[in-house]
């Protein structure tokens, strides 16, 4: 009995260990959803589509996630497959309950021999999108399907090969966004608003708790200091007024005294209080600039991968999927 | 710009720093200001007004043995006049001493206490005399003791004063 459960202990230990594992894999699972089209025929874009979707399995980089099973569940929650091509829309209606990572949609509008292209890659998690091309281009049918079969190795994070680029034809005016891509800026703007908050944007814990840190006690211990100063600064004030109405000899030594007593704690504490405000905006200064210097790994996309249970609605059952990446 | 603004503030931090007093020991009673044995007018500096009255207390800093003296008071007779003149503590004792003033009417007083009989003597720092002025014109005046003051001891010689001191009283 006791053998029992630990063997089963120690398979669900490895299948944790291969989801961990699998998080390191440079593959992600992707369901594409078909384009939006304006001014093509719906043949033509499911065609285009499957165009796109071929090239994204070139890229190796990328488990496509059965097209089926995405419909049916698309279907299941109560929409119509024609109205229901936003990402916004097909994460509402599939969520994660399918396990996959991220979706695909996008776009294909053409006016005369001008085409727009347009794809987005969503987190199913999170909802937002990880990576948005917009591609407009002029120019014959075919050059327009090379676009597109660059920008399914783009959308992937990958460089196209030289035997779709040296197929360009026509012309071509491109954005990729990022747009929850770190960036310097971000970090900068952060840092500046509080000390730590643009390296903890940028995951370097430590240092964000170092800067903070610092600067928390620097200022801290500065107006420490300015308590100490300013009741020193009362005490100056009102053994000085002591003094200069004192008309008894030992009056006037004891004030005298206290009043230089009190003048030297408030010199002393305002020496300190400079002091410790200076290292709170040198602090503050160095962690705008490291903030904005550090250099941001580009983060790859399947570096976010994860593991999740699903549940397949054709065969009604959950499922584990994890993956091993062969490159 | 909300970065720029945080870094000109931080940078301000640099320069920060808080009010300092400086104060000055200038009480005329001081031994440290003013050489004893003194005869002095504490405080130095009044404000007033035309007709508005002001008290000047006048000090003998640490002496040693005095039995008497005479404190000679000059002050312009254009700008005060004088009202009043009383003894102040220092004399204090059983027997009181004699005490008489003498204002010659030209911006010179005179006042004399002593003490009569040879037994008695005082020593240290107090306040001989209080003389009270009407302000009668606008301006700046001073009210100084003379060298021509004196302080006596019990067998009538006189003690030599290291130190005359003077008041200022501004009437606006």
């Amino acid at each position: 009995m006791f053998f029992r459960y630990g063997y089963r202990l120690l398979c669900t230990l490895f299948i944790y260990w291969s989801a961990a594992y699998a998080q390191q894999s440079s593959v992600i699972t992707v369901a594409v959803i078909d384009f939006e089209q304006e001014g093509l025929s719906q043949l033509e874009i499911q065609t285009l589509t499957q165009r796109f979707i071929s090239e994204v399995e070139n890229t190796a980089k990328a488990i496509l996630f059965d097209d089926n099973v995405v419909k049916s569940q698309i279907q299941a929650a109560g929409y119509e497959l024609n109205a229901c091509k936003k990402a916004d829309c097909v994460v509402t209606a599939i969520g994660d309950s399918l396990g996959m990572q991220y979706i695909i949609t996008g776009a294909i509008k053409k006016n005369d021999d001008r085409y727009r292209l347009e794809a987005f890659l969503t987190d199913v998690v999170t909802g937002k999108a990880e990576r948005v091309i917009n591609t407009n281009y002029s120019g014959p049918v075919d050059g327009m399907i090379t676009e597109l079969e660059i920008m399914a190795w783009e959308i992937m994070d990958q460089d196209p090969p030289e035997s779709l680029t040296s197929k360009r034809k026509g012309k071509t005016k491109k954005k990729i966004k990022r747009p929850n891509a770190k960036t310097s800026l971000g970090a900068l703007a952060r840092a500046t608003v509080m000390p730590g908050w643009g390296h903890r944007y940028l995951e370097q814990d430590t240092k964000s708790y170092m800067f903070f840190g610092s600067e928390l006690v620097a200022l801290t211990l500065g107006y420490f200091s300015y308590i100490e100063y300013k009741n020193a600064y009362e005490d100056v004030d009102i053994f000085w007024a002591k003094y200069k109405n004192a008309t008894d000899h030992y009056q006037l030594q004891e004030y005298r005294a206290k009043t230089l007593e009190a003048e030297e704690v408030m010199i002393d504490n305002n020496n300190n209080l400079t002091v410790m405000f200076r290292i709170a905006a040198v602090v503050h200064v160095v962690n705008m600039l490291d903030a904005y210097m550090t250099e941001i790994a580009p983060q790859g996309i399947a570096e976010k991968a994860r593991i999740d249970l699903g549940y397949d609605p054709i065969i009604n059952q959950p499922q584990l999927r994890f993956s091993i990446a062969l490159d | 710009m909300r970065w720029t603004n945080t870094v000109l503030i931080a940078a301000s931090l640099l320069y920060t720093s808080c009010d300092l007093i400086e104060p000055e020991f200038d009480n005329p009673l001081d031994v440290q200001n003013n050489e004893p044995p003194a005869l002095l007018i504490s405080p130095e500096d009044y404000t007033s007004s035309i007709g508005q009255s002001v008290e000047i207390s006048v000090y003998a800093l640490e002496v040693e043995g005095i039995a008497g003296m005479r404190a000679q008071i000059n002050y312009d007779d254009t700008m005060l006049k004088i009202l009043k003149v009383t003894a102040g503590t220092f004399f204090d004792s059983n027997e009181s001493p004699l005490f008489v003033h003498d204002d010659d009417g030209r911006g010179r007083l005179d006042v004399y206490s002593v003490f009569m009989g040879r037994d008695k003597q005082v020593s240290g720092t107090g306040n001989i005399a209080v003389i009270t002025f009407q302000v009668i014109s606008n301006g700046e005046t001073i009210v100084e003791v003379s060298n021509g003051s004196q302080l006596l001891d019990s067998s009538g010689n006189p003690i030599i004063i290291q130190s005359y001191g003077q008041g200022v009283i501004r009437a606006q």
